[in-house]
């Protein structure tokens, strides 16, 4: 049954989380002030899922259970699955203008699920079982389940049970009868006090030394021994100051935490690898694959309404027929596109694994989380060309309500006549919000290393790339017969 | 008459797909317009796609007069003209 917003709302409430924000377990994650955004953007996954005029793109019919669920619960069944994950995300992005947070566990049900098929059948082991009842749960339940893959990972030339810490990967440290118990930690989780489970991943490759570490599961995000350290956020505790300009988008936001397992009990059910290590490259490179498509979905919505932001200052400010400023907004326009094409792209390509479950097309989904490495730079760059200086020196919103010096600001800061000095401001918050502000964590930063940093894909792309057949193609035109 | 209206999922529409709807419930206030049902049949469906692609399954749209298609603003015109003469039985 799927939730409405705030039953969603509302079931996150009952969670027990142990949540921790500037030094202090918060007694109300749900309302907290610093929070709250980048819950309602979780919410805007189910309330968009609700509108007749979204219906088709934001469900779709659960393979398993001929139920109608949320598409971010769902397994993609094909090309038309995977190209319509990205136009969802795209749409999310527009109407939220910054990480609803859903997609990492989506991705991560998909690579889970198919990896699991194929653990199974070369092991005999009953993981794809255990997967099955788990997503028919999610489904069911309508959960939104945090994907948690990067390990602290300690000194990178060494591999995990090289570490002096051995828990600088999450590892096991208790085999029992009915289940295991895990030690570590989860970096930079997205979403993490929005969601009502965590499916942990391994986070790279491992050799046979590193058995412990090779553990795929799922557990409640209130489980005992789970905690979360919220990460802040650039501006963050203009939040608190109680207005509503100067933050930027005062409805939405992302957030992400530092997840701490210490000593989580994980019953056999719940597991979905345990020590498979020459899986654990597979089902990494699954999920980069899959979260690298969907950059290609929703940093171009985000990139819509930075382009329209931009599009806004200038006609506020007199100079939307500028040449200068039309070209700009065609060349965001074009890197924005260019972006999604990567993301349909590699959908359009994808192709049936072994379980049945579609993948994208790895090279061309690399080329996609490449290019969003670069791309919303300089679309931020031409955003802040557009809007001018007055996006990071005007004062504050406290500074336009006193009586006093209202008049002076309204007078000196006034563009073009019939626009309000409030909405000037407003569109240059925006912008500054996505450029400098919280929102620049997913839209800036999290371009360049979620889903993998920049050197991640382009090890994917030299092994897709196929150099060799390349050199053959030029063999043949030159008439080089060797 | 009823109007049983069709969006498509609205990933990135070129128009305002809901001010169609607007339109509609405005020029014809006595109109029965709800959200069409796969397999229900209606005396016009209207597919209200936000771009040229076809991402609606049409057959599962069944109407008795006709199915309209509306990807622009600009196909409001002929929407109307079908409906105004529909509602004057001008049209079978």
């Amino acid at each position: 049954m799927m939730m409405t917003g705030e039953q969603y709302i509302e079931s996150i409430r009952k969670l027990d989380l142990k949540v921790y924000l500037f030094g202090e377990r918060l007694k109300n994650v749900v309302d907290n002030p610093i929070l709250r955004p980048s819950l309602n953007s979780v919410k805007a996954t189910y309330d968009y899922a609700a509108k007749p005029e979204h219906e088709d793109l934001m469900t779709t019919t659960s393979h398993l259970t001929g139920e109608k669920i949320n598409r971010f619960t769902n397994i993609h069944q094909s090309t038309d699955d995977l190209i319509k994950k990205v136009k969802m995300q795209r749409l999310l992005g527009q109407k939220t203008a910054s990480c609803f947070q859903r997609c990492v566990g989506m991705d991560a049900f998909n690579a889970v699920y198919s990896t699991t098929y194929e653990v199974d059948e070369a092991y005999g082991t009953s993981y794809h079982n255990n997967f099955l009842e788990f997503i028919k749960k999610v489904q069911k339940e309508d959960w939104t389940v945090d994907g948690a893959m990067t390990d602290p990972k300690g000194d990178r030339s060494l591999p995990p049970h090289k570490q002096a810490d051995p828990d600088l990967f999450l590892r096991v440290v208790e085999r029992r009868l009915d289940g295991v118990v895990v030690k570590g930690a989860k970096m930079h989780q997205t979403g993490i006090t929005n969601s009502h489970e965590v499916l942990v991943m391994p986070t790279i490759a491992m050799g046979p030394d590193d058995k412990d570490y090779a553990i795929s599961f799922s557990v409640p995000t209130d489980s005992e021994g789970v905690f979360i350290i919220v990460g802040r956020q650039s501006c963050d505790t203009r939040k608190l100051e109680g207005g509503d300009i100067d933050v930027g988008n005062s409805e939405y936001g992302g957030m992400e935490g530092v997840t701490i397992f210490d000593n989580v009990f994980v019953p056999n059910d719940r597991i979905f690898l345990n020590g498979e290590t020459d899986f654990a490259g597979m089902m990494v490179e699954r999920f980069a694959g899959y979260h690298r498509q969907s950059y290609g979905g929703c940093k171009v919505g985000v990139g819509d309404v930075l382009i329209g932001a931009a599009a806004l200052s200038a006609e506020y400010a007199g100079v939307e027929r500028a040449s200068h400023v039309k070209d700009k907004l065609i060349e965001m326009t074009h890197l924005n596109e260019t972006l999604f094409a990567c993301g349909v792209s590699c959908s359009c390509e994808g192709h049936p694994t072994k379980s049945g479950a579609y993948m994208i097309d790895l090279l061309l989904a690399n080329v996609c989380k490449q290019n969003v490495t670069r791309f919303p730079y300089e679309i931020v760059r031409l955003a802040e060309d557009i809007a001018g200086g007055l996006m990071v020196t005007a004062p504050s919103e406290q500074d336009f309500k006193n009586e006093a010096l209202a008049p002076y600001l309204e007078k000196y800061l006034q563009g073009v006549c019939g626009v309000s000095i409030e909405n000037r401001m407003r569109v240059l918050r925006l912008i500054e919000n996505l450029s400098l502000g919280t929102a620049a964590v997913g839209y800036r930063t999290e371009s360049m290393h979620g889903a993998g940093s920049p050197q991640a894909q382009r090890i994917m792309i030299a092994r897709q790339g196929n150099i060799n057949g390349k050199k053959a193609l030029a063999k043949h035109i030159a008439k080089i017969s060797e | 008459m009823d109007i049983g209206i069709k969006y498509c999922g609205g990933c990135n529409p070129r128009y305002d797909r809901t001010s169609i709807v607007v339109r509609l419930e405005k020029d014809f206030p006595g109109l029965q317009i709800t959200s069409a049902a796969a397999l229900q049949l209606y005396d016009i469906v209207v597919f209200l796609k936000g771009c040229m692609r076809p991402c609606i399954k049409e057959e599962d749209y069944p109407a008795r007069i006709a199915q309209m298609i509306v990807s622009c603003e600009a196909d409001y015109l002929h929407l109307y003209q079908v409906i105004y003469s529909s509602k004057k039985g001008g049209r079978k």
